[in-house]
């Protein structure tokens, strides 16, 4: 693909469309790192085994240390294997055709400190051969998106560190990538940006974009993730859905509107009448996520004023695929 | 993205501080009018130099992803305020050293000192800003892995290192045009209201040295076999060291005997008269000069020895001291349909130790004006730019697989091996090959290579030099012949160190900073030269080098 279309395949008839390739395909990958002397040193991944579909948001999880980053760089060509093959996207990792259609945001942001958020965007946009209205188009969509539309003209040196994965993000989208490899993409992010970066995953997900995001922050990933690998020492130990993984056959919750005692008394009597044992029964908290959500949107709504990042914006257009709306945008 | 440059207020700062400069420059012609112009180069310098670096970085925003990685380098320099420190120690420097000399000194010897100075200032801080730009970028962004979230865009990795190198060099060609131009201001100050004699400066002039004459290859061939004759022992040993090749060892005598005659041509004893014949360039109007700085046997400070000097129909007398360079003007009609002869004899009388031998650097040359300095410091900048340029390459490359410090001693080391390659070639046993040698490589050369060669000794003329210098000397059996039999591995090394010295001796051929302060033009062969062999071979090479390494680098360390 191009760097600013994607070939919409829902457009294509069933019986034309090719078979579908993964987009990400390793077999019997190993990482060897070695010392100076060539001697092995550390065994980052072994015998790895990976198939990531296209259009499925995949989670690769693990400890640290576990070798997730490394096959991550696996990927990408930023390393290369010491055995073993990987294709992403049909193709060499690495290649110049592959990484045009590849978004990547690294586990720290690395940005440029000397330029300022609005040159970071167009800098990657040139990188990705994009026009220079387009570049503008974008680099302003994204702003918006990541909530520094005012913040764009300033140095990323001067960003906090939420600020700086934002734009991070940003960088990550501004060719409308056909794959997205997020590491540890809420790392250092407030409950507002994370929310954020996980309804921009669904969101691409949703117009057929391949995800892979790595993290041990478990609960950010099992709201996204289709399919997640948990990695340890560099191999794979289990692989599966969500849902598979986390579903326990032997309970059933139930969520129900506050009880009185006289009824809670008769659901529990009527329970143990049928022999089915009531492990925990509680009044529920508030999630402190949606506490802090609340809170902060009561600040906006108040208008306070803040140099940090604002709320954030609707998914930019160029990337929901309204390229029209965008268009007016620039 | 805007373009960049020194910050807005500074550059008004350097507008303002040059317009008040400017005018008192105007207004006041006395004691204060050298220090406002000072002010006025320095400022203004600034000023050029940033606009122009703001407009490469403009014309960059157009390009591709090449320009765009120059772009970000610039922008990089600019606001770490690396260019902005720069900028201040390039014209504070020459603003500084144009009082080099002054008061007592002649204007000829003051200007030749701030040449001399003010180019190697200008290009001792260029390549330490080069070094420090070329290598720190990358080596920077390999070390926080900026680099990674880069390379994993379509952009390749060349097309990457090509942008760190464009940036850097553009910056340098800016810089150096600046400074090039204040330079020349400050020379026009200096030659402001000078006599005839100081206008003329402005002319420069090609050195042309004696052709050696070509009778010398037949009477050295017969005294070779006169000695063959006549000293069956000294025959038999060379036969030996020759391992019974007649025709070497005979080439060995002749070469010997070459050497004799050299050096009797090059030596003048008391009340003897040597002929000297040159072939005279294409030239501009001016006078034509012979140089004579003889090497006197029995010279000492206060010793001066009379020469008397025939050409053009005139003899005219001249006093010498030893290790003195003493110019004489030559009537305009000693120049004959290209040709001009010089006579030179030894007058002094009665006293048969007081010889005089012509050897060495500028011993006996005749200097052709030729050309303008203007357009000479523009063939330097030209030369020094290209070096800059292949700095930049060297540094580039070697941060793709070196950490900052050691990447920047890498680069100095050839900085420095290069600088020295020129003293090297002096050693060098091709270019030291006798007069003889390359009249007999030459004529069994394809007709090209005659030309080349020939052309060759025209252009630089410092083989004439090093044959003399032998001949004076008169060293013998140095000369390298490829018949002789060695060893398969010591043959590679002694070719492969003679091609890594003569690559080396690109580096200084032009002598970029000697000629223009000297007024010696630097010939259009030697910046094609300098344009070809570290321009495009060098830099190309490291280019290169640096495509094979970074291609299959990894970027990323185990962090398990």
């Amino acid at each position: 693909m191009g760097p600013t279309t994607a070939p919409d395949q829902s457009r294509v008839p069933e019986a034309a469309r090719p078979p579908a390739l993964p987009a990400v395909e390793c077999v019997g990958v190993r990482k060897v790192f070695r010392d100076f002397w060539l001697r092995p040193r550390v065994t980052a991944v072994q015998d790895l085994d990976l198939r990531i579909e296209r259009g499925e948001v995949f989670g690769l999880l693990g400890p640290n240390g576990s070798g997730k980053s490394t096959t991550i760089k696996l990927l990408l060509g930023l390393l290369f294997p010491t055995a073993g093959t990987i294709r992403v996207l049909g193709g060499e990792p690495g290649s110049r055709g592959v990484l045009s259609r590849v978004g990547y945001l690294p586990e720290d942001s690395h940005l440029y400190p000397f330029l300022d958020g609005r040159e970071t965007l167009e800098y990657y946009g040139r990188l990705f051969g994009l026009d220079p209205v387009e570049r503008r188009r974008r680099a302003l969509q994204l702003l918006e998106m990541v909530g520094l539309p005012e913040a764009g003209r300033r140095p990323v040196q001067e960003y906090s560190k939420g600020m700086q994965r934002r734009i991070g993000l940003a960088q990550a989208l501004v060719n409308d990538p056909e794959l997205l490899i997020l590491d540890e993409p809420t790392n250092g992010l407030d409950p507002l940006g994370t929310r954020q970066v996980k309804d921009v995953i669904l969101a691409l997900r949703e117009r057929g974009k391949t995800v892979v995001v790595t993290s041990h922050l478990l609960a950010d990933v099992e709201e996204v993730c289709d399919r997640v690998s948990i990695l340890y020492g560099g191999t794979e130990r289990l692989l599966g859905t969500v849902d598979e993984l986390l579903s326990d056959g032997a309970r059933t919750r139930l969520d129900l509107d506050r009880l009185d005692p006289e009824t809670e008394g008769a659901v529990r009597a009527l329970l143990g009448e049928r022999g089915i044992a009531i492990h925990r029964a509680e009044a529920p908290r508030q999630n402190l996520e949606s506490l802090f959500l609340d809170i902060v949107r009561t600040a906006r709504s108040e208008g306070l004023t803040t140099s940090g990042a604002r709320e954030a914006g609707a998914l930019a257009p160029f990337l929901a695929g309204r390229e029209e709306d965008g268009a007016s945008a620039g | 993205m805007s373009a960049p440059s020194l910050p807005r207020p500074l550059e008004l700062l350097a507008l303002l501080a040059a317009l008040i400069a400017g005018s008192l420059l105007l207004l006041d012609g006395g004691g204060g009018a050298e220090s406002a112009f000072s002010v006025l180069l320095l400022a203004g310098g600034l000023l050029v130099a940033s606009l122009g670096v703001r407009a490469v970085a403009a014309s960059l925003d157009r390009g591709g992803a090449v320009a765009a990685v120059a772009a970000v380098s610039i922008r990089e320099l600019v606001r770490r305020r690396v260019l902005g420190l720069t900028l201040l120690l390039l014209f504070g420097g020459i603003a500084l050293l144009r009082g080099l000399g002054g008061g007592g000194a002649l204007l000829e010897a003051r200007l030749e000192g701030f040449l001399a100075y003010a180019l190697a200032w200008v290009f001792l801080v260029l390549s330490l800003f080069t070094l420090l730009a070329s290598t720190g970028s990358l080596c920077e962004e390999i070390e926080s892995r900026r680099l990674h979230t880069v390379v994993v865009k379509p952009i390749g990795r060349f097309r990457l290192l090509a942008g760190k190198w464009l940036g850097v060099a553009l910056i340098d060609a800016v810089l150096l045009g600046a400074a090039a131009g204040a330079i020349d201001l400050s020379v026009e100050r200096a030659l402001r209201g000078a006599d005839e004699g100081g206008r003329s400066w402005r002319a420069t002039h090609r050195s042309v040295r004696p052709e050696f004459p070509e009778r010398f290859l037949a009477e050295s061939r017969s005294r070779a076999e006169e000695r063959r004759a006549n000293d069956p022992g000294l025959w038999r040993a060379l036969l030996i060291e020759r391992g019974g090749d007649e025709e070497a060892a005979l080439l060995d005598l002749q070469r010997q005997a070459y050497r004799e005659l050299l050096a009797r041509w090059a030596t003048i004893p008391v009340g003897e008269r040597r002929r000297y014949e040159f072939s005279i360039p294409e030239r501009e109007a001016g006078p034509v000069v012979l140089v004579l700085a003889p090497h006197l046997d029995r010279a000492h400070a206060a010793d001066r020895q009379r020469f008397d000097v025939r050409s053009g129909g005139e003899v005219r007398p001249v006093f010498l001291g030893g290790g003195e360079s003493t110019r004489l003007e030559l009537p305009t009609r000693a120049v004959e349909e290209g040709r001009l002869v010089v006579e030179i004899e030894n007058a002094v009388q009665g006293r048969p130790g007081y010889g005089a031998t012509f050897t060495g650097e500028d011993r006996l040359s005749i200097e052709v004006p030729t050309g303008s300095f203007r357009a000479n410091l523009a063939r330097a900048c030209t030369v020094l730019a290209v070096q800059l340029s292949f700095v930049a390459a060297l540094g580039v490359v070697s941060a793709t697989f070196l950490g900052l410090p050691v990447a920047m001693l890498l680069v100095l080391l050839v900085l420095l091996a290069a600088s020295l390659g020129g003293g090297l070639l002096d050693l060098e046993p091709e270019r030291a090959r006798s007069p003889l040698d390359r009249a007999i490589a030459a004529r069994n050369a394809p007709e090209e290579d005659h030309a080349h060669v020939h052309d060759h000794d025209h252009d630089h003329g410092h083989d004439h030099d090093h044959v003399s210098h032998g001949a004076a000397t008169g060293a013998a059996g140095h000369d390298h012949d490829h018949s002789v039999k060695a060893s398969p591995v010591m043959d590679i090394l002694d070719r492969s160190g003679r091609r890594l010295v003569s690559l080396l001796g690109a580096w200084g051929r032009a002598e970029p900073i000697d000629s223009v302060a000297k007024r010696r033009e630097i010939p259009g062969a030697a910046v094609r030269g300098a344009l070809l062999e570290i321009g495009a071979l060098w830099t190309g090479l490291v280019g290169l080098l640096g495509l094979i390494v970074f291609r299959r680098r990894e970027l990323a360390r185990v962090q398990v």
